[in-house]
């Protein structure tokens, strides 16, 4: 076939194509259709934004709680505590702000934007469900040295010390290392692939590959 | 009333303008069953967008934006849920009709084919492109540059005359 004669063969293509099917939607009253998708509407979005507030709706408490425990142990014996629990703290807050910024993102998909803009907006929405993970992983090493005070810290035998160093240390570096390389441009990787493979994360990983393929088509 | 009024029009609107929303699902969605899914969504948020309707763009434009970013999510999930399917049935709108078709047909069916598998934007550009959008127009709809569009159709048409050498 020409090639300079795509346009022509998809014009009478499609004129000849069998369109009976929209025919029976145009036919459909609005009502029906508003009715309809207003009810599909609600499962899809729904499910999203119900995540993202119990999140809220649990993490406020527990920051709270957290607040409340530092307040009473603001003392030199207890400087390791101070440190997890604001740091927890600090990490929590920082989940509970991005939750809230995904929420008003939702209220504001327009449509009628253009497509890059929407389905970039849309990609990076579906994503943020990994984003509060990497920032969440980021508080696991302060769960790991809590506990500890200088005067535990003293009675240390060398074995013990060495002990709480690498298990601290192997955490950090982990989590830090997640923390950068749990992005789209890793989700081809087998480790990737072997960590995320639920279910619930399909959606996710393609979503890391669309964003891949809008930034590839944005580039001249 | 108001409301009344801009319900008639906006049905008079979608009247005239029914076979973008053809092409669009016939271009992004794959099962025949579910293409008046798409075309139902496609009308709906057209009419929840219809207030906002700027009309310094052509009413065409703002459309193919509403049509093309609802069937591109629609394709996406469809995609995600594809392990679920069936083959047979999801290939089913790109199984080629037997018997007695054309040549013209027959290429239309293979361009329609060749379409279906590019990548959710470049179907949506090359879609554009055959509808005969002027180059800014496709970048307004997309989002990227005229110049963009330029390069990026010709390869597309590249890889296309490469798919049809392969079938000749």
């Amino acid at each position: 076939m020409d090639i300079d004669n795509l346009k022509n063969t998809w014009q009478s293509y499609n004129n000849k194509s069998e369109d009976t099917w929209l025919h029976d939607v145009m036919k459909l009253n609005m009502d029906l259709i508003e009715a309809l998708q207003t009810q599909k509407a609600k499962s899809a979005l729904n499910k999203m934004i119900w995540v993202k507030v119990l999140a809220i709706i649990i993490a406020i408490p527990f920051m709270g709680f957290l607040g409340y425990l530092l307040y009473y142990s603001m003392e030199p014996s207890k400087i390791f505590f101070i440190i997890c629990d604001s740091a927890i703290l600090i990490l929590t807050g920082i989940a509970v702000v991005v939750n809230i910024k995904h929420l008003v993102w939702i209220r504001h998909i327009n449509n009628s934007k253009s497509v890059v803009d929407t389905q970039n907006r849309l990609a990076q929405l579906q994503l943020s469900t990994m984003h509060i993970t990497r920032l969440l992983w980021l508080q696991a090493p302060f769960y790991s040295f809590f506990f500890l005070s200088p005067a535990i810290i003293k009675s240390m035998s060398l074995p013990w010390m060495l002990f709480q160093l690498s298990i601290t240390g192997l955490i950090t570096l982990f989590a830090i290392w997640l923390f950068r390389n749990i992005n789209y441009r890793n989700a081809h990787k087998k480790w990737f692939k072997l960590l995320f493979s639920t279910p619930e994360w399909t959606g996710i990983i393609s979503s890391m590959a669309f964003l891949k393929e809008i930034e590839d088509f944005r580039r001249e | 009333m108001q409301k009344e009024t801009n319900r008639a029009e906006f049905v008079q609107l979608m009247e005239t303008h029914q076979k973008i929303i053809f092409k669009v699902c016939n271009s992004f969605c794959r099962n025949k069953n579910y293409r008046e899914d798409l075309a139902q969504e496609i009308i709906y948020q057209l009419w929840k967008s219809y207030g906002s309707y700027n009309e310094s763009f052509k009413f065409s434009t703002w459309m193919y934006r509403v049509a093309l970013n609802v069937a591109i999510s629609h394709y996406r999930k469809e995609t995600i849920k594809q392990e679920t399917i069936p083959l047979a049935e999801s290939m089913e709108a790109i199984k080629e009709e037997p018997g007695t078709s054309s040549d013209s047909e027959q290429n239309g069916q293979q361009l329609q084919r060749f379409i279906n598998e590019l990548k959710e934007l470049d179907r949506a550009l090359v879609l554009l492109y055959l509808e005969e959008k002027p180059y800014r127009e496709i970048g307004e709809i997309l989002g990227i540059t005229e110049t963009n569009v330029a390069t990026k159709i010709n390869r597309i048409k590249d890889k296309l005359k490469q798919r049809f050498a392969t079938i000749n």
